[in-house]
């Protein structure tokens, strides 16, 4: 069977200014040829650093950044080669919560009108609207009186309900999460989790989710990818890759705590883990590693396991 | 024996619109030298304000009463607050967020020289180039930092700038207020090595603030979970995260997601009540699963074992 959603060697970059008084811009590539697929019903965490383009990564699919190459395909139709309008129908099916509730959303705008937004961009019926609105505040567990409410009344998991509301009433098959506890508290980080847990089972649906942390992560999803600089450098099984992590750099982020020494990723070697890996050969500077498949649906950049 | 930091009965409030609002509620604490003690709590808990207070750098509206001592001397007494000769030399605090804490006109080195001027009186240019490449390497940042503005640094080297600027008077006292929650996980833990190196090397006495159980763990000798304002549990860091006897802490540690696990996370009802808006007696009786009618009454400190204290009626029940 065809995966759900499948991204094939996908390159974005930024053009930046050079900063201080240099006049012009220099490139910042956020995404290096990244591949990776989500199947059917099925949860795929992301995970790394910050500035490994794990957000650029969500954003490029639902169509807020550009990629230079590669293609992003979702049920057998290349997004990257669609209309406007066809790519519209297709990403009623995807549903986006962007980072920090509390930036996405206007301030001004009242819980009904967040959520209901993307069904006018539709040209969803009055009736139906109203309707879709009741139901999908139900899903997330939010009182029927907070349709009134204007956004910046609600707490911070009040917030993130609503921004999985609006990102659930168009009906989406795939979740795409990014750092969806990371502005939370503990208690609160909790409720958001078992709730996305509880959403998955009864609506049957498939996640990508970005975080930074691991272990939240992988309450959530079946299978993980670390991203370093752009580049996916470990995908797996989540036990597999955190009972046994391969690449230097998932080991880091497993198990911070049993690092020696500095561990801070080189954009300009070839395999981004080079300055500091106590396996590093002399070819890992110069020539990037493949994916090898070290296990089942288990994959490592890595030339030790060529 | 003198400790580093000891509060009786401490009360902290503000002065607001409606009138004063108490944050903080009868805080006793006992912080020995060149130990590091954690603060655990949600936000709007209260931790940051108990850290400004023993920092000094609680705003002029604030309110006090009770008692603080840092290193033997009264810092607080009642209205009073003297931090005059204490501050910097005796108890900093790193804040939470470096990039706003830095002065984005100036260089790292002229940032440094600034404080150490403030501190020591007037330095020679020699002496002040030594002392700030002593800064810089103490918490493992390379000299020509010295040159750098903030925008030229990353995340984690600014957080290492604002700890070098907090050791510049050399303190015995460090308030670190969440100096790793605008970090990702590995430079978390970098910075919390760092801190951790730092005071066994200078024995300083370390007040960790933070809502990251597995961080405080890492770093901290002891613990006290704070709730609404008050303390509700102290102890021993292994005797919290393996033997936590207050419901409050019990559900925290249990909301917190656990490597390998698919155990369902604690759904704690509710969220934690503002300031001003305390219920009576216990404060978290009104989310507890267990509480009954003897909670209506202000919980007493139950000593458990060697400094372990509960502030529960009905912890035994589970």
């Amino acid at each position: 069977m065809n995966p759900l959603l499948s991204i094939e060697d996908l390159y974005v970059a930024f053009r930046t200014p050079r900063g201080g008084l240099a006049l012009g811009y220099r490139v910042v590539w956020a995404l290096r040829g990244v591949s990776l697929s989500v199947e059917e019903g099925e949860s795929l965490g992301v995970v790394g650093g910050s500035g490994g383009g794990k957000s650029t990564l969500l954003r490029a699919v639902v169509g807020l950044v550009k990629p230079l190459r590669g293609s992003i395909i979702y049920r057998d139709l290349d997004l990257l080669k669609l209309s406007w309008s066809q790519r519209r129908r297709v990403l009623r099916e995807v549903g986006y919560v962007p980072q920090e509730p509390s930036q996405s959303m206007d301030p001004k705008m009242s819980v009904r009108d967040i959520v209901l937004e993307p069904l006018l961009a539709l040209g969803v019926p009055r009736k139906l609207r109203e309707y879709l609105l009741e139901s999908v505040l139900e899903l997330v567990d939010l009182p029927g009186d907070v349709k009134g409410r204007n956004i910046r009344e609600l707490s911070g998991g009040m917030q993130q309900r609503v921004a999985i509301a609006r990102a659930l009433v168009t009906k989406p098959r795939l979740l795409l999460l990014d750092e969806p506890t990371s502005s939370l508290d503990v208690s609160t980080a909790a409720q958001i989790l078992n709730l996305l847990k509880d959403l998955r089972e009864t609506l049957g649906l498939s996640y990508v989710m970005v975080s930074h942390d691991i272990d939240s992560v992988s309450y959530v999803a079946d299978r993980v990818a670390v991203m370093a600089l752009g580049m996916v450098v470990e995908v797996g099984p989540t036990c597999n890759v955190l009972a046994e992590p391969l690449h230097p750099y998932t080991r880091v982020l497993v198990e911070p705590e049993g690092v020696e020494g500095e561990v801070a990723l080189d954009p300009e070697t070839a395999c981004p883990a080079y300055r500091w890996c106590p396996w590093r050969r002399g070819r890992c500077a110069i020539e990037r590693p493949k994916l090898v498949e070290v296990g089942k649906r288990h994959l490592v950049m890595c030339w030790r396991y060529v | 024996m003198v400790l580093a930091v000891r509060s009786y009965g401490l009360n902290v409030g503000y002065e607001v619109e409606e009138g004063l609002l108490w944050v903080i509620d009868g805080l006793s604490m006992e912080v020995g030298v060149g130990e590091s003690y954690c603060l655990v709590g949600e936000s709007g808990c209260g931790k940051s304000t108990i850290g400004n207070a023993i920092a000094g750098l609680l705003p002029p509206y604030a309110v006090t009463d009770g008692v603080l001592e840092l290193m033997g001397v009264r810092a607080i007494e009642g209205r009073l607050r003297r931090f005059d000769g204490l501050r910097g030399r005796v108890v900093v605090r790193i804040p939470q967020d470096p990039a706003a804490s830095l002065n984005p006109f100036l260089t790292v080195g002229e940032q440094l020289v600034d404080v150490l001027r403030a501190h020591l009186g007037q330095l020679t240019e020699d002496e002040a180039r030594r002392r700030v490449e002593y800064l810089l390497n103490l918490v493992k940042l390379p000299t020509e930092v010295a040159e750098a503005y903030p925008h030229q640094l990353s995340g984690g080297m600014k957080q290492r700038v604002a700890i070098a600027l907090a050791l510049a008077p050399s303190p015995k006292v460090v308030v670190a207020d969440e100096p790793t929650s605008a970090l990702d996980a590995y430079l978390k833990f970098s910075i919390a090595r760092l801190l951790k190196t730092l005071r066994s090397a200078l024995g300083l006495t370390l007040i960790f603030i933070t809502h990251d159980i597995s961080l405080a763990r890492y770093v901290c000798d002891r613990v006290a979970v704070i709730y609404a304002g008050r303390v509700v549990e102290e102890a021993r860091i292994g005797d919290i995260v393996e033997g936590a006897l207050h419901p409050y802490t019990k559900l925290l540690l249990r909301a917190v997601p656990r490597r390998l696990s698919s155990e369902r996370l604690a759904d704690i009802p509710g969220a934690p009540p503002p300031p001003g808006r305390y219920p009576p007696g216990c404060r978290f009786r009104p989310r507890c699963p267990i509480a009954s009618e003897e909670c209506t009454k202000d919980p007493e400190a139950d000593e458990v074992g060697e400094g372990h204290r509960v502030y529960c009626w009905r912890w035994r029940l589970r």
